[in-house]
């Protein structure tokens, strides 16, 4: 008992220091003001966090040195920070440890639309800035949602993408990331739609998931070949399916089991990791959007909004060009990565 | 260790790094971030330590006794997802949080009959749980978060007594309750005992097979308690939750000086270790230093702590 009673103490002992200090410099905002301590706050410069759902993947690499570049363009702090899974519960702890931090504003991506709420709500009676970018929170506090495109608009434009390639006739197959995801739902159920009342001749075989598990994506595509002999298409919703199906189609091809060109593959990629399918000839047409100019973008709407200006659509954002805004959603816009443009991209 | 600590009220001196370096956080990182030291970070941090600490005390004994338990983290999703499925079949929340209780105390029955009674590896047994459980979220929900749960309930997570997070107020009276227990009562002589040399324990006439079904049972139902807890500060029950949460409770233990073979430990040390990983993850946070570095960080604390219990001849 010894123990536990001094490790108490020490615990209480701690909490009376920190009692101490926070009468001494209330409120704290008076305190940070005045402290030689406080760089950021002392000299009016705004910082954001920006939180991707984790640390590791290309495709977050990627919005890591848009924001970065907004930061030095804007001459705002800005920290990139997030667990290395893409955990909800990791993931909130760090942006209630930012509150603390006071900073201008967040620009999140949540792990789960709901779980976010309370730390949203807190952060509104803050007063810090609060923008959602590439997954959405809706029924929160969030005031801005950044994204390349609707979901549907994503869902046909691929839908209609490999409704060309086929000719509208043939069997389609979809490979998504997790069935669970709202983003890879919205963006399936709008291609099924999109077959449906403009492609009557495509039939939709099945839809598996990997769960953004790069091994499990390729034994999805070997099983989807050998299943569906007939198979003329294969959409792949999420960055890991893709170059997965590409690959198998062409070790098929090679191995004599298919013929070239018979399937024909689309999805959402980078393009640095589709290059060569791209290149062959196996992926015709790929969709994507700059992960960079997608953070770049959050870093610069929250900085509007800290400094009271409005949102307007069409607005001119620099090195992004122009956005549409519909109500709380901010879009940038799409690109086509095709054989011709495939070099020119740095991502 | 030199002559002069063994003055102090240390028997082992042990714990007496393990306050040392979570004093040298503290005051190190008060002096780095103007924000650290602030009664509102710290109630944050007490707020986010909860579901890691409550694991962390069966863990602990479990440890203690010479066995492991990887399967926590799948269990509190399992008992998180199982509450919030039976909430949205309608009924009372608080039948649901009996509900997940259950299913938490069920899971660590089944570890506790393959390990205890039919003697199977803890570490494969647990391993093969996690996975199993795992899966079974997925299929108990079909991957989508439940939330929308009524507001008393978000009392458990979410209100503050007296300024002091309500869960965290629990976290500290259950350390307090196991911590006498393992002092004061024959159990917790026997898990020790177990730790030690468990054929000795047995020929005692000590039924080893109860102590270490009890503890896996405990196991069970404490990471279903996290996984209420989890549940009410996030407002919402998802499948990953509790993902890779092991991790951080047998980090805790081990800082906290508890000797992976078991026989050695103590529930104070690990609430030091505990305190040290949250403060230590928070501080960084708040300098805005990337998870990356923060991960190189723990697992360095880590061997630190081992490495002394080595040099100083354990």
């Amino acid at each position: 008992m010894k123990k536990m009673t001094l490790a108490v103490l020490t615990g209480v002992l701690a909490l009376t220091l920190t009692a101490c200090s926070g009468n001494s410099g209330n409120p704290p905002a008076n305190n940070a003001g005045s402290s030689s301590n406080d760089g950021a706050a002392a000299s009016g410069t705004r910082t954001y966090f920006i939180n991707p759902k984790s640390i590791g993947p290309a495709y977050w690499a990627a919005a890591e040195k848009g924001a970065i570049q907004a930061g030095e363009d804007m001459g705002v702090e800005v920290i990139f920070n997030a667990p290395t899974e893409a955990d909800s519960s990791k993931q909130i702890n760090m942006i209630q440890d930012m509150l603390t931090r006071k900073v201008s504003g967040i620009g999140v991506s949540p792990n789960d639309a709901k779980a976010v709420g309370p730390v949203f709500k807190k952060a509104a009676e803050q007063d810090v800035q609060i923008v959602t970018w590439d997954s959405d929170a809706p029924e929160t506090d969030r005031q801005y949602y950044v994204a390349p495109a609707t979901d549907e608009e994503v869902g046909e434009l691929l839908a209609k993408t490999i409704g060309e390639e086929i000719g509208g006739e043939g069997q389609v197959a979809f490979m998504v990331a997790g069935l669970g995801s709202q983003n890879q739902i919205a963006k399936s159920d709008a291609a099924k739609a999109y077959f449906e009342a403009n492609y009557p001749g495509i039939e939709l075989v099945t839809t598996v998931a990997s769960d953004d598990d790069q091994q499990k994506a390729y034994a999805n595509a070997q099983n989807l070949i050998q299943t569906y002999p007939d198979l003329r298409g294969i959409i792949g919703f999420a960055g890991g399916e893709p170059p997965a199906a590409a690959e198998v189609v062409e070790q098929a091809v090679k191995a004599g089991t298919i013929q070239q060109g018979q399937i024909a593959i689309t999805g959402i990629a980078v393009p640095s990791v589709v290059k060569s399918y791209i290149e062959s000839g196996t992926i015709k047409t790929d969709i994507i959007w700059d992960p960079g100019k997608l953070a770049y973008t959050t870093v610069y709407i929250l900085d509007q909004l800290a400094q009271g200006n409005e949102i307007t659509d069409g607005m001119e954002i620099p090195n992004v060009g122009p956005v549409t805004v519909d109500g709380q959603n901010v879009f940038i816009g799409t690109l086509e990565v095709t054989s011709e443009n495939v070099g020119s991209f740095d991502f | 260790m030199t002559t002069w600590t063994s003055r102090l009220p240390f028997k082992s001196g042990t714990l007496l790094v393990q306050l040392i370096l979570l004093l040298f956080i503290l005051i190190l990182f008060s002096f780095l971030s103007p924000y650290f030291l602030s009664v509102t970070n710290f109630m944050n941090v007490l707020n986010q330590m909860v579901e890691v600490g409550l694991i962390a005390i069966p863990m602990t004994m479990i440890i203690i006794s010479g066995a492991m338990d990887l399967s926590v983290g799948s269990i509190l999703a399992f008992s998180a997802v199982s509450m919030g499925v039976a909430f949205e079949r309608g009924y009372n929340i608080w039948v649901c949080v009996i509900f997940g209780l259950l299913a938490g105390l069920m899971c660590g029955a089944v570890n506790g009959y393959l390990i205890a009674r039919h003697r199977m590896q803890a570490i494969v047994v647990t391993i093969g749980m996690l996975v199993m459980l795992r899966g079974l979220v997925y299929v108990v929900n079909e991957g989508r978060p439940i939330s929308g749960f009524p507001d008393s309930f978000y009392f458990l997570g979410q209100e503050y007594i007296a300024g002091i997070p309500f869960n965290a107020i629990v976290l500290v009276m259950m350390f307090l309750i196991a911590s006498f227990f393992m002092k004061k009562t024959r159990f917790g002589t026997y898990i020790y005992g177990i730790g030690n040399n468990e054929e000795v324990v047995r020929f005692s006439g000590i039924s080893v097979v109860r102590v270490r079904f009890i503890l896996f049972m405990l196991s069970g139902l404490f990471s279903a308690l996290a996984g209420v807890f989890l549940v009410s500060r996030l407002a919402s029950a998802e499948a990953t939750s509790g993902t890779n949460i092991e991790l951080d409770v047998i980090t805790a233990t081990l800082i906290g000086g508890t000797h992976i073979f078991g026989g050695r430990g103590s529930l104070t040390g690990t609430f030091v270790g505990l305190l040290i990983i949250v403060f230590l993850r928070n501080g960084l946070n708040l300098l805005g230093v990337s998870v990356l570095y923060q991960a190189v960080i723990l697992g360095a604390l880590l061997l630190l702590a081992v490495a002394n219990k080595k040099i100083s001849g354990e």
